[in-house]
């Protein structure tokens, strides 16, 4: 897997990060909120595919299970149940200011990942792509215990909001 | 010969047999539902009605293709490819026999010998709720879109079930990759060490997970045709339609499969060890070339006819037992199989902690 690495990108690799650019443009610019979703499971798709193409099948096949698969099926499973139109979208009031902030960030977050991506050494960055299913649990559950434990807690809060939210407003009393 | 020129070969012909079996299943899907109604079936195209697949896939593709006036142009064309797309992928990890042997060098018979190949599978088998989902939105019409949301909850309902069970299976074989695990099941000397044997209740609970998956009766709710005309596929026709047709029987050859890996040992020949099997025709006098291609031979067969046992299982339940309402399908898939999984999950724990005890 080192070896991968070390070559010149493949041709999977430049297909597989023109259509990560590609959806994430449709992303971007698509007024229909479903188009937006199946776009951005295609960006997903597409990353995952990319790290296929540098031998890492694993982060690879958890990134298309647990983003591409399950993320992405409750987004559309929302859009669809909130029946947001596509004009509702375009007139979403001082959406100019939110989007140029947003662009402003991406090109920020891309030029970070740039500069830290120039800085490692090609050999540190092997061995960590050389790590196995078995290695990563290893990892989350001794040195990032506290860490992953941590983001559980996160999600599961996060689940309850989005069940409080779903069932109406604060302490409104509802028959179901 | 690289890996990649011979990985290359292996996905032609497994796409090819794959293919190859949908039409197959047809045929015998129609033949077996009128056998089981006592009437004969289509019998008239070619001998025993065996070309009626080849007449079907005409007619479908000289049909008029209509796309609905409002419907969303790019996805409602989208959906069908979705639909076929994921089932083909996912076969490309199932190790479909053991190794060639081609000037010393063992080659897999599988298109990708991945190390977490059922993560993949897993992962991969995932996407296909999404042509459901845009099918059912792209087509602008509310029978469309309730079957698409019927399928999507149902769907993710049952993933959870087969998940704990993976996690079960994993502690078992105590690993991801598939040809390891079918090789962890090879040939005792008694019974054979499949995983039916070791994980019972997971094989259950999976296997009415796989009915659920693949939306056969009795849990074929999101096209329920009394109550939603044809669910999410009513406006498709023609070749599109067909598309559709054919993901779902690629869908039943990948749970069938994924089955027969995980249970049955996948492409072991019951009782014989592969070594004795390449042994065998080395004394009978072939080369280990020919050797290593006759022993793949059988086990390929093998593989198919386990296949095949749970395909037909597939279309037996189908003409046996009636849908189910919607409450009984939650209460099944949560209530039942869910709790019973997860049992599943301690039981396993505790016998593989205690085992180095016993």
């Amino acid at each position: 897997m080192n070896a991968v690495l070390n070559e010149a990108p493949s041709i999977f690799m430049w297909i597989a990060s023109a259509f990560a650019v590609f959806f994430s443009c449709v992303v971007y610019w698509s007024n229909n909120p479903i188009a937006c979703a199946v776009a951005l499971m295609g960006t997903l798709f597409s990353t995952a595919a990319l790290y296929f193409a540098i031998g890492n099948y694993f982060i690879g096949a958890v990134q298309i299970l647990v983003y591409a698969g399950a993320i992405a099926v409750l987004f559309v499973f929302i859009v669809m149940l909130l029946d947001l139109k596509p004009h509702k979208l375009r007139s979403l009031p001082g959406q100019g200011a939110y989007l140029s902030f947003v662009t402003i960030v991406a090109a920020g977050l891309a030029a970070l990942l740039f500069c830290t991506l120039a800085k490692t050494p090609s050999e540190e960055a092997g061995t960590a792509f050389q790590l196995s299913a078995k290695n990563y649990s290893e990892y989350f559950l001794s040195h990032y215990q506290v860490a992953f434990q941590a983001a559980g807690l996160l999600v599961f809060a996060a689940i309850l909001g989005a069940i409080q939210l779903a069932r109406g407003h604060f302490g409104k009393k509802e028959n179901t | 010969m690289t890996l990649g020129l011979w990985s290359a070969i292996m996905a032609v012909a497994v796409g090819a047999a794959v293919m190859t079996g949908v039409p197959l299943m047809v045929i015998v899907e129609r033949r077996g539902s009128a056998w089981m109604q006592r009437r004969s079936g289509p019998n008239r195209g070619g001998p025993w009605g065996l070309m009626q697949p080849l007449a079907d896939a005409v007619k479908f593709a000289f049909k008029e293709e209509n796309i609905p006036a409002k419907a969303h142009p790019i996805l409602f064309v989208l959906a069908p490819a979705l639909a076929v797309f994921p089932p083909l992928i996912a076969f490309s990890v199932i190790p479909v026999a053991g190794s060639v042997n081609i000037g010393g060098v063992d080659y897999p018979v599988q298109v990708a010998n991945m190390s977490v190949g059922l993560l993949f599978l897993m992962a991969i088998t995932s996407l296909h709720v999404f042509s459901v989902l845009t099918a059912g939105w792209a087509s602008n019409n509310k029978f469309s879109l309730l079957g698409a949301l019927r399928s999507s909850s149902q769907m993710i309902s049952y993933e959870i079930a087969i998940g704990i069970c993976v996690v079960s299976l994993v502690l078992t074989y105590g690993t991801l990759d598939l040809r390891e695990i079918v090789k962890l099941q090879e040939a005792g000397s008694q019974l054979p060490a499949w995983g039916l044997f070791m994980q019972p209740l997971a094989f259950l609970i999976l296997w009415v997970c796989a009915f659920a998956e693949t939306n056969r009766l009795p849990f074929d709710l999101p096209e329920g045709e009394s109550e939603l005309v044809a669910g999410y596929h009513t406006e498709y026709s023609g070749m599109k339609f067909a598309l559709f047709f054919m993901g779902e029987y690629a869908a039943m050859f990948v749970a069938s499969a994924f089955l027969t890996t995980l249970f049955l040992g996948g492409y072991n020949v019951p009782f014989i060890s592969e070594e004795t099997l390449r042994n065998f025709f080395l004394a009978k006098g072939l080369g280990l070339s020919m050797a290593s291609v006759a022993t793949c031979a059988l086990q390929a067969l093998s593989f198919s006819i386990k296949v095949f046992f749970f395909m037909w299982v597939y279309v037996w339940i189908r003409w046996t037992l009636p849908r189910f309402r919607y409450d009984q399908l939650m209460y099944l898939g949560w209530k039942l199989l869910l709790p019973l999984g997860v049992l599943n999950v301690f039981l396993t724990i505790a016998y593989t902690y205690l085992r180095p005890h016993l």
